[in-house]
């Protein structure tokens, strides 16, 4: 197997500075530039391009699954069940989602550098097949960014785009990993070639290039990872949230007063409203508090990679359905007092609705449920994602 | 690996890439397509047409044509033969450290940005990015003057 193949246009070598005679201003421009470009950096190379792009792969890899994991969590096929232990398995894998994310940034960009003198490869165009090759490295350039770009403003609550955040994220990991998987496709017979080190390539300009891309990436991954763990809380110093920090212990994305219910919530005729087919019944507060309680020690893990855990004390969901006369193996919709935000209903899968720690909450942390954290009820289930753990809650009813 | 192969690949990659297309088009509005075409559009743009050759000449300003590779005019593969110098071999050190902070700052610089637009409630960007950022800074430049300091000092004990 020949290391290049002539056949596949990503294997030639990027032009070398040849003298361009007496051509004109602009042949001996492009020359300058291209020479300027020409790989006597050997940060250039294609082995630094296949050091540091596997590593990308792997962590984009890693972003994929657990993205999926989330995506699924949130919007499951219909013949899906998901995992509802251990408990902290949503912590984990969202945590590990956005400290990936975020060690994507230096990575992507130190790529990105290494092989930016193929921007200016010439001919352009050699072949239709090129073409197309060109135009699928453009998609995927500029959907990385795009997705590293608008998954880091998401956890930085700063919305600036003018389209739905979710569908796109989830939309542009599929193109990152199709023209990812054609790009390497492209580029296999280069990648086997330098995929082991040889030692003569082996230089000092290289090593402290990958030292120094290698040391930001564990840097912005340790000084952000303690809004995810009590592990590293003591070195957050870039971290978007701070573990267990807010009222009763707890951070809060939406509150009370954000989500319109300062009035609603502690009205003293709140009743949920539990019904089914041919049933339902309304309980009080202190009905609920009535019922045999139940604590479970479960993470508030929102999308955004940050949770803390937390210990609860209500009524068992499934007590309650039971008592309504539903059975717990249902298909649940929960709705809140809520009236603006996109997540003011939640659905639930039998997988949950039937769990024993999935609970009406009433207490957290050894306290009444605070205002902001979903007075006078929430849903907590083990496995979930903060937006689905629904707050202020109003009605419950069975959906399939 | 066959070309046959390969080129299968490539035709199942395009297939899942065409995925995530439908997946917007079939689900947004024109204008959140615009809105995100012009989006994909500028990420490369700023990045290839801006942040790139800003990086390139902020690096050939501090560090000059001569030191931006320790190989010199010789190609990658025949660095074998090359010694770099101490002097040349410390500055190389000093623009890894500086290209660490930097890498780290892209990260934090938006945060900053994002805390002074203003948050919803106090759990949110709780930090204090700038002053944290401020502090890695000075310690990545203490380092930098240690490296540059041992070297005046090695090449006085030189002579």
């Amino acid at each position: 197997m020949s290391a290049h193949d002539p056949r596949i246009p990503g294997d030639e070598q990027p032009p070398v500075n040849t003298d361009s005679g007496g051509g004109s201003r602009f042949e001996s421009a492009r020359n300058a530039v291209s020479s300027k470009l020409a790989p006597s950096d050997p940060v250039r190379g294609p082995r630094t391009a296949v050091v540091v792009g596997r590593l990308l792969g792997l962590v984009f890899a890693v972003c994929f699954v657990t993205g999926l994991f989330s995506h699924f969590l949130q919007d499951p096929l219909s013949w899906m069940r998901l995992a509802t232990r251990p408990v902290t398995i949503y912590q984990i894998t969202q945590g590990v989602h956005v400290a990936a994310g975020l060690a994507s940034v230096p990575l992507l960009l130190a790529k990105l550098w290494t092989v930016f003198p193929r921007l200016f490869t010439w001919p352009p165009i050699t072949s239709w097949v090129h073409l197309l090759e060109r135009a699928l490295i453009g998609v995927l350039v500029s959907a990385s960014l795009l997705e590293l770009t608008i998954g880091v403003m998401n956890i930085y609550h700063w919305y600036g785009w003018p389209f739905s955040f979710r569908s796109t994220h989830y939309a542009l990991a599929w193109v990152i990993v199709g023209t990812l998987l054609a790009h390497v496709s492209f580029q296999l017979p280069k990648i086997i070639e330098h995929w082991r080190v040889r030692p003569r390539t082996v230089e000092l300009d290289r090593r402290l290039f990958l030292a120094s891309v290698l040391t930001a990436t564990g840097a912005i991954v340790a000084f952000t990872a303690g809004q995810s763990t009590k592990v590293f809380a003591g070195i957050n110093l870039f971290g978007p949230r701070r573990y267990g920090e807010g009222p009763q212990g707890l951070p809060v994305n939406r509150t009370a007063e954000a989500a319109d219910v300062l009035t609603t919530a502690v009205d003293p005729e709140w009743r949920l409203d539990v019904s089914g087919p041919g049933v339902s019944q309304r309980f009080t507060r202190d009905e609920l508090l009535a019922l045999p309680q139940t604590e479970a020690v479960i993470p508030i893990a929102c999308v955004e990679g940050w949770s803390t855990t937390a210990w609860w004390k209500g009524v068992a969901l499934h007590e309650v359905l039971s008592r309504t006369g539903i059975d717990p193996n249902s298909r649940i919709r929960v709705s809140s007092l809520q009236t603006r935000g996109g997540y003011a209903t939640s659905e639930m899968g039998p997988e949950f609705a039937s769990d024993d720690l999935t609970l009406i909450a009433l207490e957290l942390n050894g306290e009444v449920l605070d205002l902001d954290h979903g007075y006078p009820a929430r849903i907590i289930a083990p496995g979930r994602p903060g937006v689905l753990q629904t707050k202020w809650i109003s009605s419950i009813e069975v959906i399939a | 690996m066959t070309v046959a192969l390969r080129t299968s690949l490539v035709l199942v990659g395009i297939g899942i890439a065409s995925y995530g297309a439908v997946l917007v088009l079939a689900r947004f509005g024109l204008d959140q397509i615009i809105g995100l075409a012009i989006w994909l559009a500028a990420a490369v743009v700023l990045h290839d047409f801006i942040l790139v050759p800003i990086v390139t000449l902020i690096a050939r300003f501090a560090f000059g044509q001569k030191t931006s590779s320790l190989a010199g005019s010789g190609s990658a593969e025949s660095g074998s033969d090359f010694r770099p110098n101490p002097g040349s071999r410390r500055l190389a050190i000093v623009r890894a450290l500086l290209v660490s902070a930097s890498l780290i700052s892209v990260v934090v610089v938006p945060e900053i940005v994002a805390l002074g637009r203003g948050v919803a409630n106090p759990t949110i960007l709780p930090g204090d990015y700038a002053h944290n950022l401020l502090w890695l800074w000075a310690f990545v430049l203490a380092a930098v003057v240690a490296v540059l300091g041992i070297g005046l000092i090695a090449a006085r004990l030189r002579r």
